[in-house]
């Protein structure tokens, strides 16, 4: 079995990093968000800018800057760790389905990608390297054949292929330290006083009299510093949703920053889904307010989607059409991850809109007219002419809709025909009545004589409701006048209350 | 004297590159979007120019609407997704079925003056569309210039047909076709009390942008402009 491992070096300050990219080629050094105002605050990792320039890990923040007073303390936040790693975690689910976590390190078998990478498990190494620069992180790569040199090996170089059988002479110039949080402080010391320096140092020395000294716990030290680790390797299913937070330094009063924090969030939430091969189905987001108290909510996405500017587009409609109570002072994005829809294309057929822009699209109209105004007409079952029916608009591709319908649409309906175009809500309008009948109309906008008038048709109905007071009875006569402007315009007269009404005219 | 010398050798070189304008090769013929009615298509040398503002106009009663839904419905047989930006909402539905409109595939929206524009922008700026219907009814819209532009360089970039309905040409020197409808003859019948049974209309085009001038006394075809009848689609369907 061949495993790779993937390590995050200096975790903290990658993930500070992720979070605020153009701080990567100043000289940054970390410290505790709650320290961060102090001058005594003491630093944690520091970027190689940093320690150029003479900062070292653990300096107060005073000495630091009298030494490079252009030292930028980046706080960390209680969210950037986990992200990180979460991010880590994607970039590796892009490789295999199987993952074993470590806190800022993942495992995971190598298998057959060496088929999509035949240059070899160095391309291997170097393509999971490249992936993690896209969602922020530089990570050290080690494959080996077991998962003890494999960690190994991956905290003391940034890329290490060991081919099987020589793990051993691989690890044998490491120093001890490598072995981190393996070895405890006393082993560490006993090592120390032997003059244990390296790993080659440790596996000269003979097996038995190690184990005799040093017990279980030196018996598979010293097997893995002689490649012959024995650790199992335990892959954890991977996580339902994809996650980012941010916890802001000030509170967020307008949608202007808070979109511009979530943006960020938005991106790297989808370079993370791109890793893994997959698309957003759809946003929860859960502001937390000043002083207290959580605003949740989900925007739905019509469509799986990576573009991370139209989920902002809707997520930006959703917090103008219902902006948070209070300020926000931090955010988490949860993605709902999905397949990314494949949409077979035809040749002999337009393409038609791509339905998640169109999804945006259309709540950017909804946004500007009102959602009860966009969707698709639908014929109402009643008899007043002026009722206007909308069903909410539907984002599949053409091609789908095209081919369920195709068979009603491609019989054409005989050419020639003559629509309506109605007043909503039909205009109230004086009609002179002479003894052949309607003879003239008087609005605010219109004043015509009529030439010929066609009617009345009776229409009544809904007797079978029940009467309200707000909607009389539909008893009407409908009226074709052609007036003295060219138009022919359509009426009715209510016969309830007498009055005449404008529904359209002919066009 | 060296700078002359200079001066014709640039001048040489430049003139090896330009082309005069009686040599430039002719600019393609535009693709065409049927408008669904054989005598209009008869007038437009085709249908509707794709990738470019198309404008119907006429005044009450002259039959622009019905040409217009019958160039989204003739769009839809092409399996072209289609929108319709409606001022003020004058769609109806039972009548847009008569015309051979498939209801479900249609976007409709329903805009106020001030926002047709905006939601024609976006969605021509969404791609994808075939025909983008813009029906400004009988309101005179005062519509910046650079207002048009925009929607001209959206619907060029998608290959999107924008047609344009209004009283009056809307959008001037930008668009790439204007037709206009006049009212010839508003038909009752008689027999047994006055029934509206035909209305006829004459399309004339009076602006083709990408093959030539075109102007109204100039017929489109040998026999004059044809004359378009339209019936009320209720009564065809009592017929």
């Amino acid at each position: 079995m061949r495993l790779a491992c993937l390590f995050v070096p200096r975790l903290g300050l990658q993930a500070v990093l992720r979070r605020e990219p153009p701080l990567r080629e100043k000289p940054v050094a970390i410290v505790e968000a709650t320290q961060a105002r102090k001058a005594r605050a003491p630093l944690g990792p520091c970027t190689d800018a940093a320690v150029r320039a003479g900062v070292r890990p653990g300096m107060t923040a005073a000495q630091a800057r009298a030494i490079c007073p252009d030292l930028v303390l980046a706080p960390t936040t209680v969210a950037d760790i986990p992200a990180a790693e979460a991010a880590l975690l994607d970039v590796s689910f892009g490789f295999a389905d199987r993952i074993e976590r470590e806190p800022g390190r993942t495992f995971f078998e190598i298998g057959d990608l060496t088929h999509l990478y035949p240059e070899g498990e160095g391309a291997l190494a170097q393509a999971l390297r490249t992936r993690a620069a896209h969602v922020g992180l530089d990570v050290n790569v080690a494959i080996a054949g077991s998962k003890g040199v494999a960690r190994a090996l991956s905290r003391a170089r940034p890329l290490a292929v060991v081919p099987a059988g020589d793990e051993a002479k691989a690890l044998a110039t490491l120093s001890c330290r490598v072995l981190g949080e393996a070895v405890d402080a006393n082993t560490r010391g006993i090592l120390e006083r032997w003059g244990v320096r390296t790993l080659g140092d440790l596996a000269a020395l003979p097996a038995e009299d190690v184990t005799l000294r040093l017990g279980s716990a030196g018996h598979a030290l010293h097997r893995l510093a002689r490649g012959d680790g024995q650790e199992a390797f335990c892959p954890q299913p991977p996580a339902d949703a994809v996650e980012e937070s941010l916890e802001s330094d000030y509170p967020l009063h307008e949608l202007e920053p808070l979109s511009f924090v979530l943006r960020g969030l938005l991106e790297r939430l989808m370079a993370r889904l791109a890793c893994r091969g997959l698309a957003c189905a759809g946003i929860t987001l859960r502001l937390a307010l000043e002083p207290r108290g959580f605003d949740l909510r989900n925007v739905p996405l019509a469509a799986p989607t990576r573009e991370s500017a139209s989920i902002l587009q809707l997520v930006r409609l959703d917090l103008s059409r219902r902006p948070p109570e209070s300020p926000v002072v931090g955010m988490t994005v949860v993605a709902l991850p999905a397949r990314v829809r494949a949409t077979q294309l035809d040749f002999l057929r337009p393409a038609g809109p791509r339905p998640d822009r169109l999804a945006t699209t259309v709540a950017r109209i909804a946004a500007l007219v009102g959602a009860e105004n966009v969707g698709h007409p639908v014929p109402t079952t009643t008899w007043r002419e002026e009722t206007a029916g909308m069903a909410p608009p539907r984002y599949e591709s053409s091609t789908a809709a095209a081919s369920s319908a195709f068979v009603v649409a491609s019989v054409a309906p005989p050419e020639g025909q003559l629509t309506i175009r109605r007043f909503r809500p039909p205009q109230e309008v004086e009609v002179i009545w002479d003894r052949d009948g309607p003879s003239a109309l008087r609005h605010p906008t219109l004043a015509v004589r009529i030439l010929v008038a066609a009617g009345p048709y009776r229409v009544e109905g809904e007797w079978w409701q029940p009467a309200a007071a707000e909607t009389p009875p539909l008893s009407r006569d409908y009226w074709d006048v052609h007036a003295s402007d060219g138009a022919i315009y359509r009426l009715h007269q209510e016969r309830c209350s007498g009055a005449w009404y404008l529904d359209g005219y002919y066009d | 004297m060296a700078l002359r010398d200079a001066a014709a050798v640039v001048d040489a070189e430049l003139r090896a590159h330009l082309v005069p304008a009686s040599q430039l090769a002719r600019r393609a013929p535009p693709a065409k979007l049927s408008s669904g009615s054989r005598a209009l298509d008869q007038v437009l040398r085709g249908g509707w120019v794709r990738g470019g503002i198309n404008e119907l106009c006429g005044p009450r009663s002259s039959g622009r609407t019905s040409l217009l839904y019958g160039s989204l419905a003739a769009a839809m047989r092409q399996e072209e997704a289609v929108a319709l930006v409606d001022l003020h909402g004058a769609l109806d539905a039972q009548a847009a079925l008569h015309l051979g409109l498939d209801l479900a595939r249609l976007l409709w929206v329903r805009v106020e003056p001030d926002q047709a524009l905006k939601a024609a922008d976006l969605l021509l700026s969404a791609g994808g569309y075939g025909l983008l219907a813009l029906d400004l009814g009988t309101k005179a819209l005062r519509v910046p210039t650079a207002a048009w532009q925009r929607l001209q360089r959206a619907a060029e970039k998608h290959r999107t047909a924008l047609l344009v309905s209004a009283t009056a040409s809307a959008a001037g020197f930008l668009a790439a076709t204007s037709v206009q409808l006049r009212r010839r003859q508003v038909r009752f019948e008689r027999e047994g009390g006055p029934l509206f049974t035909a209305l006829e209309v004459q399309p004339s085009l009076v602006r083709q942008r990408f093959e030539g001038a075109v102007g109204d006394a100039q017929p489109a075809n040998e026999n004059g402009p044809p004359l378009l009848s339209l019936v009320p689609f209720h009564v065809r369907r009592l017929a």
